[in-house]
């Protein structure tokens, strides 16, 4: 029994050492595998004139989290009152940490949330009324709309960091096999049309490849209940009113009736799962794929893809998108300096938001959308008009265990095992049932 | 006769060959497949054995991820939760088999009870005491609730309860102190018992899942057994880095499963008896 | 073992509480105090304190009428009664082959026994990776010999997805079931086999007749270890399929879960981990009745 005690104690002194020294590393490194320069410095400013360190919680990985740290660590270069360490959380359980941190007010100064999400964190009361904390940040450089989003009963909680929306991705060269331009797609007005370029595109397409990539499996199969909200609402339909649900309406219906119609036409295949959709579409193996702005960065990482991007063309009625915004938050239980210190921060990281456009983003300050450096990226002038088609979720408490139910529903109709009729009622049913 | 009787072993002899490495198989492809190029196929023959084989799976994994971190943590948890653990459980058994006092019975009876009580069924209410304490992502708020284990206490006092008592009066006529009795008698007669256990606690401690889930949400808190799911979820059509992860995180369990591969089957049947 | 009233000074409270006091301590806080206050919990509703209000018994009443809840129970129940069998008599398989006097014998052991020292991550890992559609395993080594021509979906069909989890936790849990039964066999006195032999028995009957009897009483326990086991499913299915699809492989530990941190309405998620304790008792003591009444 001495050999394991001995052996466990002195494996654990070894661990220590080790983790010692890649806690070095640790700052400048995230869990996602990333090409991120591991040498990569923690730029702290001079210790005379900080007053102290700001955590600053993030669900970013892969590139985000790189594009975030940049601006971070320009940030801390400098010298402000308080520099910022930026973590980077595991995304399945961002919130659970989130709201552990607000109940036991304990935790980050500030952090990233969705503004789909604040209507979930209000409750906990430790959402810092943003116009109480002292600042002198002129409100009139934002979007209207994004701070509109924020906004709940007149009292500010958050400042908006950015919107992201659903848009459709195309590869040029599967087009070209099928005599198809960009044009072509824009155009498609109507599900006639659409339908007419889908047909094209199956047989120019080889075994493994798509006509349409649409992830559809797995444990996260939110790009088809995304894809689903897209059609509902561009027919006029919706998802929740309130405390009602509506997507068992004709239009929620027919919406989730396309979706498995192209998928018995060939276009979508079964089977795959989140992240294999981004691969697909990355390898150039699908013709369209439809995901958040946020895949813009992962797919200029290959150079052989030739793809284009703009926003999903109404092929069911309105050209209307799905869509979310990140926003900063400050809790309650944070003292009054680093308060400040935070929104501080918060508003400098907007001004040079060009940076986070480059991940795909579209950002909060009109004067970093209308100026001439955001202009000049590729694609990204023409996420701003789909800012504008975006519908937005209603805001509701318990709206993201909504989407989990109704994604877990739309799944079950497409695998075909119940009816669409079916599955929207049973999540009305369910999801009204957690409402109360 | 003879002839039949040795074909019948050969054939028994390879079907049970056969048999354990099938059972071995799901590992050993885990194995072949962490040592190929990003992105190979390795669901063929030609892909496995017929394309070349790197380390640089493992080189990126260290070089972009924390997982050195996270080794640390489950190592640094199951070893504090197993040793400390082993240590109050022992103490405990100690005053339940060898004193008497009043109450003693409804201790025991307290005990046992928490034999039928998982975890799972406590995450709700142990999970708020966590956040009244300001403990969440914190090192304590992972180890401490898993400390108390009535599984220990109980399999302890059945040995200790084996013990002579003879022992412990000639210890008393002579003047030790009862600390003495437990330190200098009845911890190092069950070291056997102590070894397994300890082994045995340190895998279950490691391979914990739900606790840590809800615990550890920071990257430099999280376990292996935590991490690895997050790290593996940023490949998709690549099936060599996961693997090369699932291997990374074996590395220690094969090696203590080699090691201590006695005191982990005794440590197994002793839970068995109790 | 009777424990002789030893020396009185031995006999001191003190003594006794300072030997007690370090488990007692962490137990009381961080076992029993959880099992009262969930319980008192159950009767409220909130978001772990926050809005809270005494409810009296409407989560119980709700709980009862709640779809979801008696979905995921037959959920877990579903698995507690296919796994269980399973893993016994492939425990007590490998058992017997291990403790065999062939040649092969301890390296069925080694190897039936390594997964269990592997962790649940790993485990589901490897096994997702085995069963996914397109870049997985086994759909394409079944496609090479010709056996299937068109992908299986392992994950988009609920008989399916429990084929996977089951498959997954048999792998995992045989090793250990098989050591109990290995130290079980083991205990069985030799000359039992030889007496029958002589007696003419051949090795189906003195399995039948001498090993299972003999085995009665570790069969039990390692029965009884499974159940429980599998009454805490959460990881497999947490990791492999999400609990789909839809809700058909979500147990019950996941329901408590979504409902206590996904919904945050930690009232109704202690009713149902009262619920889950409450189930799990009565069948243990069923199961208890069940065994007893054999004996006698």
């Amino acid at each position: 029994m001495k050999k394991i005690m001995v052996w466990l104690l002195s494996l654990t002194l070894m661990m220590t050492v080790i983790a010692g020294c890649s806690n070095e590393q640790d700052n400048s490194n995230n869990t996602g595998a990333t090409t991120g320069d591991a040498a990569n410095a923690n730029e702290t400013s001079d210790t005379n004139t900080t007053k102290g360190e700001l955590v600053f919680w993030t669900p970013f990985g892969g590139g985000d989290y790189e594009f975030m740290k940049e601006m971070v660590d320009e940030y801390n270069s400098t010298s402000p009152e308080y520099t910022v360490e930026i973590v980077s959380k595991a995304w399945d359980t961002y919130y659970q940490g989130i709201n552990g941190a607000l109940i036991s007010q304990s935790g980050p100064d500030v952090f990233i949330t969705h503004q789909s999400k604040l209507a979930e964190l209000i409750p906990t009361q430790q959402l810092q009324n943003i116009q109480e904390i002292n600042s002198s940040i002129d409100w009139n450089e934002y979007n209207e709309s994004q701070l509109a989003g924020v906004t709940v009963d007149d009292v500010q909680y958050a400042v908006p960091l950015d919107t992201h929306a659903a848009v459709m991705f195309y590869n040029n060269e599967i087009l070209e096999r099928a005599n198809l331009t960009a044009e072509d797609l824009a155009s498609a007005n109507d599900m006639e049309s659409w339908n007419n370029i889908l047909e094209a595109l199956l047989p120019v397409i080889s075994q493994d490849e798509h006509v349409l990539d649409i992830a559809n499996s797995g444990a996260n199969t939110v790009q088809q209940f995304w894809s689903w909200y897209v059609l509902a609402v561009q027919d006029g339909g919706g998802y929740l009113e309130g405390d009602t649900v509506i997507m068992n309406d004709e239009p929620g219906v027919e919406a989730l009736d396309i979706l498995i119609d192209w998928k018995e036409k060939g276009y979508l295949k079964s089977g795959i799962d989140d992240g294999a959709s981004y691969d697909i579409f990355k390898s150039g193996k699908a013709a369209i794929n439809f995901t958040g702005v946020w895949a813009t960065g992962n797919y200029e990482t290959n150079p052989d893809l030739d793809f284009g991007v703009m926003p999903i063309p109404a092929i069911n009625g309105q050209q209307k998108t799905w869509g979310d915004s990140h926003t900063f938050a400050i809790p309650s239980y944070v003292d009054g300096e680093r308060q400040e210190a935070a929104l501080y921060f918060a508003d400098w990281i907007n001004s040079h938001a060009v940076t986070w456009a480059k991940a795909g983003h579209v950002p909060a300050k009109k004067t970093v959308t209308e100026s001439e450096e955001y202009l000049n990226l590729p694609y990204r002038s023409d996420y701003a008009k789909v800012v504008d088609q975006v519908v937005y979720y209603p805001s509701n408490e318990k709206l993201w265990s909504a989407n989990d139910i109704a994604a877990k529903l739309i799944n079950t109709a497409f695998i075909g095992d119940i009816t669409s009729q079916e599955a929207l009622d049973l999540a009305k049913e369910e999801i009204e049932a957690i409402m109360e | 006769m003879t002839n039949t009787i040795k074909v019948k072993k050969v054939v028994v002899t390879l079907l049970i060959i056969l048999i354990g490495l099938t059972m071995l198989l799901p590992i050993l492809w885990m194995l072949i497949a962490s040592f190929k190029v990003y992105e190979t196929d390795v669901t063929t023959l030609h892909g496995l054995f017929g394309t070349s084989f790197t380390v640089d799976n493992f080189k990126k994994i260290v070089e972009t991820s924390k997982i050195w971190r996270w080794t640390f943590n489950s190592f640094f948890i199951a070893t504090v939760q197993s040793l400390v653990g082993i240590l109050l459980a022992s103490l405990a058994a100690f005053a339940l088999s060898v004193i008497d006092f009043k109450g003693k019975k409804l201790v025991y009876f307290i005990i046992l009870a928490g034999l039928m009580i998982p975890v799972e069924a406590l995450v709700i209410p142990l999970f708020k005491i966590i956040i009244d304490l300001q403990w969440v992502n914190t090192y304590k708020g992972l180890i401490l609730p898993g400390l108390a284990m009535p599984l220990a206490v109980i399999i302890f006092k059945q040995f200790y309860d084996s013990i002579p008592r003879e022992l412990i009066e000639a210890a008393s006529m002579d003047g030790a102190s009862i600390y003495w009795v437990w330190y200098k008698i009845f911890l190092p007669l069950s070291g056997n018992t102590t070894s397994a256990l300890l082994i045995f606690l340190f895998i279950q401690s490691w391979n914990n899942f739900l606790w840590p889930l809800l615990i550890g949400t920071d990257s430099s808190l999280m376990t292996l057994t935590v991490a690895l799911p997050v790290f593996q979820s940023t490949f998709s059509t690549d099936v060599t880095m996961p693997m090369t992860a699932n291997l990374f995180a074996s590395v220690p369990a094969i090696i203590v499963f080699l090691i201590f591969q006695k005191q982990i089957v005794k440590g197994i049947a002793m839970t068995g008896i109790k | 073992m009777s424990t002789n009233r030893i020396k009185s000074s031995y006999n001191s409270w003190k003594a006794a509480f300072v030997f007690l006091f370090p488990f007692m301590l962490l137990y009381g806080f961080f076992t029993i105090y959880p099992l009262f206050n969930g319980f008192i919990m159950s009767f409220h509703t909130g978001r772990f304190g926050i809005g809270e209000e005494f409810v009296g018994l409407a989560n119980y009443i709700k709980m009862f009428s709640d779809k979801h809840f008696y979905g995921a129970l037959l959920n877990t129940l579903f698995f507690v009664a296919i796994s269980t069998p399973l893993i016994v008599v492939f425990g007590l398989l490998f058992a017997v082959i291990s403790n065999s006097r062939f040649k092969g014998a301890n390296f069925v052991k080694i190897a039936t026994f390594l997964p269990y020292v592997l962790s649940i991550s790993v485990i589901t890992s490897v096994w997702v990776y085995i069963f996914k559609p397109h870049i997985g395993l086994l759909n394409n080594v079944l496609m090479n010999i010709g056996l299937i021509s068109e992908q299986i979906m392992w994950f988009d069909n609920s008989l399916f997805a429990w084929t996977t989890i089951t498959v997954a936790t048999l792998w995992w849990t045989i090793g250990f079931n098989m050591i109990i039964l290995i130290a079980g066999l083991q205990d069985i006195p030799h000359s039992l086999y030889e007496a029958s032999s002589i007696d003419g028995a051949n090795r189906l009957q003195q399995f039948l007749f001498i090993t299972l009897p003999s085995l009665s009483g570790v069969l039990k326990m390692v029965i009884l270890l499974q159940v429980i086991a599998s009454f805490k499913l959460f990881g497999q299915p947490w990791l492999m399929t999400g609990g789909g699809p839809g809700n058909s492989t979500t147990p019950m530990v996941q329901y408590i879960y979504e409902t206590g941190f996904r919904d945050w309405n930690s009232g109704y998620a202690s009713t149902l981990s009262y619920m889950l304790l409450f189930i799990m008792v009565i069948v243990a003591m069923i199961y208890n009745r069940l065994t007893k009444e054999k004996e006698v």
